[in-house]
């Protein structure tokens, strides 16, 4: 049995290790007084419990929450994750990745918006925006056909020979072929060979943005992605269920229902 | 596909034509490489691949993001729309057709902000005239014009299907309401045309994932005028501004019924 004093205990370790590096303890002040109920639920639910369950790295599930604030798409909610995610470690120009990685499942206005409000948190601390003005090994390529090659060789490499086939013949190549080549070429091609993140934090990203939008049947594929890359079950199925928690829970039981159909048809035993 | 060179070159020529009309401050960039990206992605390319007039791509635009939502974003597109020679009443018209299928807070945000960017320039504030308006005095009456209007444009079929809606038997009064005003009132407005009033209305349905009104709509698209080619882009463009993802999702519906006409 887990008591609810347990949890608020962990809430409070938890909080005090990210509040290191928050000297103006901006955490724990970050919502307002606005429901005590409510602050007493989020506490033992979510810092003490949904952020410390076991099977998903504590980095992942805050780019994973990124993530679904993004979609959502509330400045609040952005600026607050966002220092969550600076306080665990990740660097600002990481942060942006993620942003840049979603311009092609959100699109233009949610990055432009996110980018924005990542800015604005990066400034409020020196050390951060000394760290953000370090520049970032980008490999600009001079056509969009070598970056659709270098996008082909990175996704095969990453996300197995099938994966690339699905996304050499989507609709989209068929019907508006050359807005789809600058999806993949710059997806792909460009986005994918920045250094900011890595491609297991990217397939995050990407998970979750499919799911709080709602995309299943592209979520399904994607999920086969992820697994070809080496992601765990278990880590697919909490990256949903961390997600859930910023975007609504029934985007978690639509998700989790394509994963259990893919890893059923992969054979693979689940939980592992 | 060409080169980033032209893609560049291409992006700096359709700025340049905007901003001649554009004398306020860019954002601040926040992210270079985004902002490099953007210029030869969007302007460079997208917003120049034939088979969707550019103002067509404006409305496609407009519309979406009037449904994300952003203020800066609603602000920066009808600013663009004005620029290329959209008209004030046409701005406020899209928000107005919006109303059916975005709801009232999304048209009342756009129609808030739209009148601030009109504000911002004497030659927009001086075309933005209201517009001579037969309005109709009963509902019967607009369901009545609404009908013709309805079959004429969209055909007989979709004529059927709206009236058969389960909204129409299960919310009657309140369906009345927005097929009244909708097809009988706001259609009867000369400031969009019915191929305008059509791109709104499919972006709009795809970025909110409303996909098997969608595939209907697309059917309807196709009796009003609109070819294969710009569905397809209207998709396309509108996606770049909501996910990429939605593009799929309404490609596979427009596709369905391509096949189902043998077009």
């Amino acid at each position: 049995m887990t008591r609810a004093e347990d949890l608020a205990r962990k809430a409070a370790n938890l909080h005090a290790f990210i509040d290191q590096h928050v000297p103006q303890g901006r955490l724990t002040g970050a919502l307002p007084d606005i429901s005590k109920d409510y602050v007493k639920l989020q506490e033992e639910v979510m810092w003490g419990g949904v952020w410390q369950v076991p099977g998903l790295d504590i980095t992942l599930r805050s780019l994973a929450t990124i993530s679904a604030q993004c979609v959502n798409g509330w400045d609040f909610g952005l600026q607050h994750q966002i220092r969550v995610g600076l306080s665990l470690g990740m660097s600002p120009q990481k942060i942006k990745g993620i942003f840049l990685q979603l311009l092609f499942y959100a699109g233009i206005p949610a990055t432009v918006f996110a980018l924005t409000q990542a800015q604005k948190v990066i400034n409020e601390q020196k050390m951060w925006q000394e760290e953000d003005r370090e520049p970032l090994k980008a490999e600009w390529l001079a056509s969009v056909e070598e970056k659709l090659e270098r996008g082909r060789q990175l996704r095969r490499n990453c996300w197995g020979q099938q994966a690339d086939l699905d996304l050499e013949s989507t609709l989209s190549q068929e019907l508006t072929p050359e807005t789809a080549d600058l999806v993949d070429a710059y997806n792909y091609g460009e986005a994918w060979a920045r250094g900011d993140l890595t491609p297991k934090e990217r397939t995050v990203c990407i998970l979750v943005a499919l799911m709080c939008r709602g995309h299943m049947r592209q979520l399904k594929q994607h999920i086969g992605y992820a697994l070809n890359l080496g992601i765990s079950q278990r880590e697919i199925c909490e990256v949903f269920s961390q997600a859930g928690w910023y975007r609504g829970w029934p985007y978690v039981e639509e998700a989790l229902e394509q994963a259990k159909s893919v890893f059923e048809e992969k054979g693979g035993s689940f939980g592992n | 596909m060409g080169t980033v060179a032209e893609l560049q070159q291409k992006s700096a020529e359709l700025r340049k034509f905007f901003d001649q009309h554009l004398p306020y401050a860019r954002p601040i960039p926040v992210l270079a490489d985004f902002v490099r990206i953007q210029h030869e992605l969007m302007w460079g390319g997208v917003w120049l691949v034939d088979g969707l007039d550019l103002k067509l791509r404006s409305f496609a635009t407009i519309t979406a993001q009037c449904v994300n939502g952003y203020d800066f974003g609603v602000e920066h597109q009808v600013r663009t729309g004005l620029t290329i020679g959209i008209t004030p009443r046409q701005i406020k018209g899209i928000f107005i057709q919006l109303l059916f299928y975005a709801g009232v807070p999304a048209t009342v945000s756009g129609l808030r902000i739209a009148q601030e960017v009109i504000n911002e320039r004497e030659e927009w504030k001086s075309d933005d005239v209201p517009l001579d308006v037969d309005w109709l005095n009963s509902i019967e009456d607009m369901l009545k014009q609404g009908k013709s209007l309805r079959i004429k444009n969209w055909g007989e079929l979709a004529d059927q299907e709206i009236e058969g809606s389960l909204a129409r038997q299960m919310v009657p009064e309140a369906a009345e309401l927005v097929d009244g005003y909708h097809f009988g009132q706001v259609w009867a407005l000369a400031d969009l045309s019915q191929k305008e009033r059509m791109v709104c209305i499919l972006a709009a349905l795809m970025c909110r994932g409303h996909l098997k009104q969608l595939k209907r709509h697309v059917g309807y698209a196709l009796e009003a005028g609109l070819n294969r080619k710009e569905v397809c882009e209207v998709f396309a463009q509108a996606g770049w501004y909501r996910g990429w993802p939605y593009v799929e999702d309404a490609l596979e519906q427009a596709n369905e019924v391509f096949e189902e006409r043998g077009i």
